[in-house]
């Protein structure tokens, strides 16, 4: 049934065009903050270098794994929603935060262990933009997690309709949101090597 | 089992996994670090756009979203790389 209603809402755009609004914002905000970033390592090649060194490139890794891995699981719960599958939706919505939220526990190990070494935002400029931009993303990861969460919940109590897809397409496109920004900071963070 | 079977967004995860596998690598890598390290940022490049055209459905060409997903990914990818290879160069 939602087959019918999936398919005569079927839009050419996922999600709500408020929500990509809100999106563009952020995708523009982010953009400033790598330009900072990448301007601000211009003036101290060495010091970043070092900083960077002290990072655990394999957490980094790990945390993309998990984010593209909860990303996924997001993107076929859109798509069982649109087949009307009930249980699909609820079950790969579930498995997609539980698998995210291994992106938090991975994120406070990572922030304790720094912080009990004695680094933390005030070590030195490295270090102030790696816990800005990393906790700023943070912020955004937990209110994708809330608006997940949301959509788990109506899709146990609530009718799996139009209204309800563009609720997930919308939450799913700021959760990819929150994907897509990590694999930009992964790299400019953790991998770049001073030649 | 064949591939064919695996949903699309299957493939794409796997796609993207891979990518992140092979940049990973990169920048392990010994040698050329310059090259290494530019193309790390490109593949995160390339990455980012499967999950705008893919995952976020912008594929199917809805403007201006599409547009400025793709003038952000191209954007953000080229001040990345330009502002490294000036810090090294």
């Amino acid at each position: 049934m939602l087959d019918s209603a999936g398919g005569a809402a079927r839009r050419r755009l996922a999600g709500d065009e408020g929500v990509w609004f809100f999106i563009t914002a952020d995708l523009m905000m982010f953009a400033v903050f790598f330009a900072v970033f990448m301007t601000a390592r211009l003036d101290e090649v060495a010091l970043f270098e070092q900083s960077r060194q002290r990072l655990n490139p394999a957490i980094g890794l790990l945390n993309t794994a998990i984010l593209l891995s909860s990303s996924w699981l997001v993107a076929l719960a859109v798509h069982a929603a649109r087949a009307g599958r009930r249980e699909a939706v609820s079950r790969l919505l579930g498995l997609g935060i539980l698998v995210g939220s291994g992106f938090a526990v991975s994120k406070a190990c990572e922030y304790t262990a720094k912080i009990s070494a004695g680094v933390t935002l005030l070590t030195n400029h490295f270090f102030m933009y790696y816990f800005a931009l990393t906790g700023l993303h943070f912020v955004h990861f937990l209110a994708g997690m809330a608006v997940l969460g949301v959509c788990w919940r109506k899709s146990r109590h609530e009718a799996i309709d139009g209204r309800f897809l563009v609720w997930l397409e919308s939450a799913g496109c700021y959760w990819h949101m929150v994907d897509l920004l990590w694999i930009f900071l992964f790299p400019m963070l953790y991998l770049l090597r001073a030649a | 089992m064949s591939a064919t079977r695996l949903h699309p967004m299957t493939l794409v995860w796997l796609a993207l996994l891979g990518a992140t596998a092979l940049s990973f690598a990169l920048a392990e890598s010994a040698g050329a670090v310059r090259i290494a390290s530019a193309l790390v940022m490109l593949i995160a490049g390339f990455k980012v756009r499967l999950v705008f055209l893919y995952f976020m459905e912008l594929g199917g060409g809805a403007m201006p979203w599409r547009a400025i997903a793709e003038l952000w990914v191209a954007g953000v990818t080229t001040l990345i790389v330009v502002c490294y290879l000036m810090a090294t160069g």
